[in-house]
């Protein structure tokens, strides 16, 4: 059977500037089929940021397996990853926002490269930030927004390309409950609609809505 | 919208998300290009003015020689060149330098029949020298005016021959369409001259015209001339001829000259300046390689990202290639090329009396920001490049 998502043995080795090797990743394997919903969690420094970025094709691993709908990732060239990170959206654990641009572009800056209007993307945005309850915020800059308001807005970019999957390093760490709760919605109707979901996260909304679950401990599988 | 023309786009508002890199961009641009914008102009305003001389000049140019050098020639040759076929007039020309005024100013004099002065030289105040009058002087009204001389001024001695001192007046004033001959020359009769430099009978030249189509065969009789004067008592003279083709070739050559040294300057404080325009269009190097990774994160290809540095490399050029071209025209004309007109004019102050002649050519202003742009783009695109190739997870870490 092809999964949608898969890693195989797949470890990630850095190495610090003083030489020492951190086994971020070690020898883990997951499988997610088309439509699951797969909660990774576990302590901080577990691995789920690197297991993420992985399956996202943000990263390479150092050895193993990342699958994308049965094609190996590792084979592909960066600008075929970087078309294929097209398909997905992608919730960072830090905003990173582009300061200076309003925030109605952030949202939608992944839209630029495809020739989206600049009319468009503005429609595109304003419904995006009115689902993530940032409405009428479209001209604020990056650095007016709090916290929870940020990561909101990360979510909203993440949504901009209509994407097949969704994967969210913790993307409710720093809400407020309501706005975790519209966040968890926003992710619910997501996955309702057929769709792909891979989260990292510790909060228990998620855990009730995941079909699949992992749990990271020092790189491992637990 | 095109993809290609909504990235492009960006790359215009990435000069504004950026100010301070931008700024510092913009400002290294100029610093090195205005230098360089300024003396090409003073180059090329003084190789128009040196064009205009020789166009309004004589067909041929006639010197004696020594030893290969420049010797005076004696009046009778007047008479034997006027007597070769095809030759319309001939006038005599003595020039030569001197230093007046307490402030010992470096002035050149020129003695020549008064109907000969050249057309582009006018007077504007008082009168022309008579012909054949003695120390009637005309000076050139910047030189006048340094020299604090007004017409009616007697001038006193300012130099010495067997006759012993002479006073000279001051009869008029004229301007030129060169201001270099308007702050350097005073003009006077031959004889005048001839007392001046105590060499009577003597020429350092003669203008030849000739009639249509006889310039080769004139400029060949001449130089065919068995002896072109009689005999001092040094020896012969021998003819020396220029036409006004040669001179158009060699006048400006000196120019040249001085525009080639001050090119290798620029070429070497470009040098200088690479590593610094690199590091300032690399400015927030980390910010930079963030911005990529975010960008190719959410699915901007490495060309496009380079494509939105390039177009940003653009823009800073053509803000700083215009801003360094303005500030030149201001240096050139409202400032008069203070202190860079000495680079070229050999005696002139570093705020010169004169209005300096200047053009803004259009190919060194192109060269300026052609070099600019590619600098600036290698800054640019090579520290994009380097964000956009490696995996974005490990900038955004």
């Amino acid at each position: 059977m092809t999964h949608h998502f898969e890693a195989r043995d797949a470890r990630r080795i850095f190495r610090s500037a003083s030489g020492a090797t951190v086994r971020a990743l070690d020898g883990v394997s997951v499988e997610v089929p088309q439509g699951a919903f797969l909660a990774v969690t576990g302590p901080s420094g577990g691995g789920k940021t690197t297991l993420l970025a992985l399956l996202a094709a943000l990263d390479r691993p150092t050895s193993g397996t990342i699958l994308f709908g049965g094609a190996d990732l590792n084979e592909a060239s960066e600008s075929e990853r970087t078309r294929l990170r097209r398909r997905f959206g992608i919730v960072f654990q830090q905003t990173h926002m582009l300061r200076g641009l309003p925030l109605w572009e952030n949202v939608t800056y992944p839209l630029v490269p495809r020739g989206t209007p600049p009319i468009e993307r503005r429609r595109i945005a304003s419904a995006l930030l009115e689902r993530v309850g940032l409405k009428g915020r479209e001209a604020s800059s990056p650095e007016e927004l709090s916290g929870g308001e940020g990561q909101r807005a990360g979510v909203a970019r993440a949504l901009a390309g209509d994407p097949e999957a969704l994967l969210a390093d913790e993307p409710t760490s720093d809400l407020d409950r309501d706005s975790a709760a519209s966040v968890v919605a926003l992710f619910q109707e997501f996955h309702a609609s057929g769709r792909t979901v891979i989260v990292a996260t510790h909060d228990e909304s998620f855990l009730g809505l995941a079909t699949h679950r992992c749990r990271l401990r020092n790189g491992r599988l637990e | 919208m095109s993809s290609f023309a909504a990235v492009a786009r960006t790359g215009v508002a990435s000069v504004l998300l950026h100010p301070l890199r931008s700024l510092v961009a913009v400002v290294s641009i100029v610093a090195v290009v205005l230098p360089y914008a300024a003396g090409a102009g003073v180059a090329e305003g003084l190789l128009d003015q040196a064009e205009a001389s020789i166009r309004e000049g004589a067909d041929l140019y006639v010197t004696g020689t020594r030893f290969g050098r420049p010797a005076p020639l004696p009046d009778e040759a007047l008479g034997r060149v006027r007597a070769i076929t095809g030759v319309r007039s001939v006038t005599p020309r003595i020039v030569g330098e001197v230093r007046l005024g307490i402030e010992r100013l470096d002035a050149i004099v020129v003695g020549l029949p008064p109907e000969r002065l050249p057309p582009s030289a006018s007077c504007v105040e008082g009168r022309l020298f008579a012909a054949g009058a003695l120390n009637e002087l005309v000076f050139g009204r910047e030189l006048a005016r340094r020299l604090h001389l007004r017409v009616g001024d007697m001038v006193p001695p300012f130099y010495r021959n067997d006759a012993g001192e002479r006073i000279s007046t001051v009869v008029g004033l004229f301007d030129a369409d060169s201001p270099v001959w308007a702050a350097h020359l005073v003009f006077c009769s031959l004889e005048t001259a001839s007392a001046i430099f105590a060499q009577e009978g003597l020429v350092t030249g003669l203008l030849v015209d000739c009639d249509p189509g006889y310039r080769p065969a004139v400029m060949a009789a001449i130089l065919r001339l068995d002896r072109i004067a009689a005999p001092d008592a040094h020896g012969p003279v021998a003819a020396a001829v220029a036409s006004r083709e040669e001179l158009r070739a060699l006048m400006p050559q000196s120019l040249r000259h001085l525009h080639g040294i001050f090119h290798l300057h620029f070429v070497l404080a470009f040098a200088v300046g690479i590593p610094l325009l690199m590091v300032v269009s690399g400015l927030g190097l980390p910010e930079r390689r963030r911005e990529a990774a975010l960008l190719k994160a959410t699915g901007w290809m490495t060309d496009q990202l380079l494509l939105r540095g390039m177009v940003e490399s653009l823009i800073l050029c053509a803000i700083g290639a215009s801003a360094a071209l303005l500030l030149a025209w201001g240096w050139l004309g409202p400032l008069n090329a203070r202190g860079i007109a000495g680079v070229f004019l050999p005696g002139a102050e570093a705020a010169p009396a004169f209005a300096v002649p200047y053009r803004l050519a259009p190919a060194p202003a192109l060269m300026a920001f052609v070099v600019s742009f590619a600098i600036v783009s290698v800054g640019t695109v090579y520290s994009t490049w380097r964000a956009a190739t490696a995996p974005p997870a490990l900038a955004l870490r």
